[in-house]
């Protein structure tokens, strides 16, 4: 299911992007995408994020050599 | 005479230009001849301007005469990935798009080395916009491995990798987004540094991914890349996101004693995919280390795995979002493979690049808990796996290419979107005569450390004095 409407939307963007690749090129890539955002869902799921991404560098301060 | 002076260290050669034991014409005569000499075999430059290189070498030659030396890189020549913007010079980065029309500015990168009296006698290929971890090139033909030219050179900074591990440049600038400084002195053989996210200015630095990318040298030795990094480390009014943390002197700390530090050494992780003779390389380096008086403590890792993907799916954003206009109007003058990695950009939906951006707070909070509060440095593989050929990462050679892909950044690419420090440093020989890198982590800044204990581990080995034959 996923799969599917990553590759329509795949096909939307090239389209609406006027780039050339088509769905050719949407069904090859679609499956890898697929996953890796599964991946990144199921990774992201558990974790209290923050509202921003500046909390990076909060972290980066503290940690600092 | 000529030969000898170009297989010399960065760190030699610029001693014996300052003790005027070397003129900065011979040393250029001698990088000039050997990239001449290699240039046929491995493909590593894209242009060679020696007519204003040698008026640049009889200058600083001049200035010696007089007693002046401009800085610590008096008349030392170097290459770099053309990908830094020199005004009035145009740069390719690899591309078909750009490269006509000369730059409007001149990198703060290179700007410091000119002021450290550096010569710039040309530019090196890469993979097409720094997009590619493999160094192939389909505009600019490919780079090859000075080892084995039948094997990639890792990219992207494929050529600044292959022409430093040559001898046909003393050290060459790189960039690093998801391992491309790493990976290349990996697979060539040099010594490689990532900087902390914001140590080096990227100003009039082609971008690829501005959460990630970090410019650093690729040269032969750890000393090598701590006299560079202290020429080119530093806040820059033409780069918001240029750190202003001070900048140590790296060249006097290499010195200090590394007995007594803690090296991490992963239970997880970084031992998946590892081939026997990569890990026995590895191995025999802890070995090294351990006996360098340091002490080497198994840490477990959060979720490596969660931190690469996010760290592709901001580079895969971002660099769609920067070549959003090219891909509209000029997207047949991209490579096949360059243009399909783009467009896998185009579909990452914004929430998944907010949450990647997001959960890079907590990511790095998790893995400073786990290693650093038990660790100085973790020590881990570059890469799991040999040195591919080309074939097998040419376009449509295997179905499992992806993988290949995969496993040629997996353990490099999460430092990346931590924002962490990291040396590669050579460590080892396959049979086949290809050789293991291994990397060096530290925390934010701690780049004095991991230089320190990449210098010490090179003056109890010689895996970096090797030199191939190509």
């Amino acid at each position: 299911m996923q799969g599917q409407a990553t590759e329509r939307y795949v096909a939307e963007v090239l389209t609406l992007q006027g780039t050339m690749a088509g769905e050719d090129v949407a069904k090859a890539i679609a499956p890898a995408l697929s996953a890796q955002l599964a991946a990144a869902a199921a990774a992201y799921a558990s974790l209290q994020l923050e509202a921003e991404p500046s909390g990076f560098f909060a972290v980066v301060a503290r940690e600092k050599a | 005479m000529a030969g000898e002076l170009a297989t010399l260290s960065l760190v030699e050669v610029a001693a014996r230009i300052r003790s005027r034991d070397a003129s900065c014409a011979a040393v250029l005569d001698a990088v000039l001849e050997r990239a001449a000499e290699v240039q046929p075999k491995l493909n590593a430059f894209l242009r060679i301007d020696e007519t204003l290189a040698r008026e640049q070498a009889r200058l600083a030659d001049a200035e010696l005469a007089q007693g002046r030396v401009r800085g610590p890189l008096h008349g030392v020549p170097m290459a770099h990935k053309d990908m830094y913007y020199r005004q009035g010079v145009p740069s390719s980065c690899g591309s078909k798009i750009k490269g006509r029309e000369p730059e409007k500015t001149t990198a703060t990168a290179l700007k410091r080395l000119d002021a450290a009296g550096a010569i710039q006698f040309g530019v090196l290929n890469m993979a097409e916009f720094a997009y590619g971890p493999t160094g192939h090139n389909w505009h600019f033909g490919h780079v090859r491995n000075p080892w084995n030219p039948a094997h990639i050179t890792g990219g992207s900074s494929s050529g600044s990798a292959a022409a430093v591990a040559a001898r046909a440049t003393f050290a060459a600038l790189g960039s690093d987004t998801g391992a491309s400084v790493r990976l290349p002195a990996a697979l060539c053989g040099v010594t490689g540094l990532k900087v902390t996210y914001g140590r080096i200015s990227r100003a009039g630095a082609m971008p690829l991914s501005f959460s990630m990318d970090t410019i650093g040298p690729l040269a032969r030795t750890a000393a090598d890349c701590a006299l560079l990094l202290g020429v080119l480390a530093g806040p820059d009014p033409a780069d918001p996101t240029a750190a202003h943390e001070a900048v140590p002197d790296y060249v006097t700390g290499l010195n200090r004693p590394v007995n007594g530090l803690r090296i991490g050494v992963a239970l997880n992780y970084f031992t998946e995919d590892v081939e026997p003779g990569v890990g026995a390389a590895l191995t025999e380096s802890l070995k090294a280390i351990e006996s360098l008086g340091c002490e080497i403590v198994p840490v477990t890792l959060p979720d490596m795995t969660a931190m690469d993907i996010a760290g592709t799916h901001i580079i895969g954003a971002e660099a769609a979002a920067y070549h959003g206009e090219w891909m509209r109007t000029r997207a047949q003058d991209y490579s096949a493979q360059v243009r399909a990695r783009l467009e896998r950009g185009l579909t990452i939906p914004a929430t998944k690049y907010l949450d990647a951006l997001r959960y890079r707070g907590p990511a790095l909070e998790a893995f400073a808990r786990a290693v650093f509060a038990k660790v100085d440095v973790l020590h881990a593989p570059c890469l799991p796996i040999p040195t591919p050929t080309l074939a097998e990462t040419d376009v449509g050679s295997s179905p499992h290419m992806d993988r290949t892909l995969a496993l040629l950044t997996k353990f490099m690419r999460p430092f990346n979107y931590l924002g962490l420090p990291s040396l590669a440093v050579p460590c080892g020989f396959l049979a086949s005569g290809l050789p293991v890198g291994m990397q060096l982590v530290g925390r934010p800044f701690a780049e004095d450390l991991i230089l320190r204990l990449g210098h010490a581990f090179q003056r109890a080995t010689d895996w970096h004095k090797r030199v191939p034959q190509p």
